[in-house]
């Protein structure tokens, strides 16, 4: 298993965070998606503030030294996601029920939801930047072929592959529709003709998606295919690696036990 | 050598017939063109003797041994090499060494023997430079090139082909028409394309009206 090399091709670009070098960069991606699966979990788990305090200093750490000309784009990503958690705030903030109550004009704010709305923004910015920092390295092709190896079912394997490997072509057919709607006069706006135009789009899409996809299939069949999809390249476990994975683990179990003496 | 045969074969759409009792062959040194206008049936002619549509009646044989079970089935689709309408279809894999690598590794080929069998097949193309290139990124020609080295490094007992020649451009039609020529594997390609069937001088066959006849020579 370990014998093989990563080989990846001279583009590995697919977005902005998996361009790179760094170490981060050319980390083995098991390594990566072990850590990372590990780092998410107990975050999730965990209802120590200090606990979550550490390990987001220990992700910014990582950021900051190995990713540090990517920040903006990881400040927009965590911000297009906090547009969305900003709302669990709002709704733990009014609908918490207990505790003591500020009255902002008719609407009841509780403090102890604030309170909480705000552990749990802060836990799943934890959880994201865990993701950004060991997963947005990898290409999504090296993630899959870590998923193999680590044993996650083929079939999900093959379903995040393939969803990736043709979501530009995807893209490409919906770009085309839509050029022809436009071509023939089609503007958007907030009517039924404009919802029946974007339905029938993908009503479209979702019929050229399944031809596509049983053409796809036969042509598969055609090189051989039985239900295993061989993998050519392998990676090959490195020094780095096992370092790289030793310091986060024994991180993980420091700042566990640290958390257990300086509760907060 | 007959590599392909079929006999009275006849495939239905609803109620009716795309074509009826067509008799074909191919034989190991032949090269061949199948014309017809839209809609006349050629890729649903070449998908049923890949084993894809299920003809209302007739035979197939392939290396003169009829196709009947799915074993058999197998053997036949990938010792002839199908190369489809739309490139996209076929190259899945991230990269084009490890597309290549697909049906090699599927036929049971050893790693140590797929390196070079990448590297001679992706030189008889002169596309050795797309090695490493994402498949997802390359041009129509690149990728109508690539999805026929993926097909031709299982060495097929011949190349099927629909409408290869859509979507390439000049420079990479050059080195179509030149493998084209070279090659020694037996052809069936279905194309509409009047220049390349001048070019190639092959014998053409029409489909139409559900019949198929000989229009040249």
């Amino acid at each position: 298993m370990w014998e093989h090399t990563l080989v990846v091709g001279t583009e590995k670009v697919e977005t902005k965070l998996s361009d790179g070098n760094s170490l981060l960069h050319t980390l083995d991606a098991r390594v990566k998606v072990a850590v990372c699966t590990l780092f998410a979990f107990t975050c999730a788990l965990s209802s120590s503030l200090s606990f979550l305090t550490l390990t987001g200093v220990f992700l910014l750490f990582f950021t900051i030294v190995y990713l540090k000309n990517k920040l903006k784009d990881i400040a927009y990503s965590l911000l297009f996601a906090d547009s969305f958690l900003f709302f669990i705030v709002l709704t733990t903030a009014i609908t918490y029920n207990k505790g003591e109550i500020i009255k902002l004009g008719f609407i009841p704010i509780y403090i102890e939801g604030v309170k909480y709305g705000a552990f749990l923004f802060f836990k799943s910015n934890i959880i994201l930047l865990t993701v950004i920092v060991f997963m947005s390295t990898s290409t999504i092709f090296e993630i899959a072929h870590a998923l193999h190896h680590l044993k996650v079912p083929s079939k999900l394997v093959q379903m995040l592959f393939f969803t990736f490997r043709y979501l530009e072509v995807i893209k490409g057919e919906y770009n085309r529709l839509l050029k022809a709607a436009t071509a023939r006069g089609f503007k958007p706006k907030t009517d039924l003709r404009t919802y029946k135009t974007y339905a029938y789009i993908v009503a479209n899409l979702l019929i050229r998606s399944y031809i596509r996809a049983d053409r796809i299939y036969k042509a598969m069949l055609c090189r051989g295919f039985k239900g295993e999809f061989p993998v050519y390249k392998h990676f090959k476990l490195k020094k780095e690696d096992i370092r790289f994975a030793t310091i986060s683990f024994t991180f993980l179990v420091a700042a566990f036990l640290w958390s257990l003496v300086w509760k907060f | 050598m007959e590599i392909l045969k079929v006999e009275n074969l006849s495939v239905k759409r609803d109620e009716n017939f795309i074509f009826k009792n067509i008799n074909f062959s191919l034989q190991s040194d032949e090269k061949l063109f199948i014309t017809g206008p839209n809609g006349a049936g050629k890729t649903t002619f070449i998908e049923t003797i890949m084993g894809f549509i299920k003809p209302e009646t007739g035979k197939l044989f392939f290396k003169g041994k009829e196709v009947k079970t799915e074993e058999n089935l197998y053997n036949l689709r990938i010792s002839a090499g199908y190369i489809f309408q739309n490139p996209d279809d076929q190259l899945f894999s991230p990269t084009v060494e490890e597309d290549i690598a697909f049906g090699l590794l599927n036929i049971g080929k050893k790693r140590s023997e797929i390196p070079e069998i990448i590297e001679q097949t992706l030189d008889i193309l002169g596309i050795n430079y797309l090695k490493n290139r994402l498949t997802y990124k390359l041009s129509g020609g690149e990728k109508r090139l690539v999805s026929i080295a993926s097909v031709l490094s299982m060495n097929p007992d011949c190349l099927i082909m629909d409408e290869p020649t859509i979507g390439v451009d000049e420079k990479k039609l050059k080195l179509l028409l030149r493998f084209l020529k070279e090659t020694n594997k037996a052809i069936l390609m279905i194309t509409h394309d009047k220049d390349v069937i001048e070019e190639l001088k092959w014998p053409v066959l029409r489909l139409e009206n559900g019949k198929l006849f000989n229009v040249y020579p």
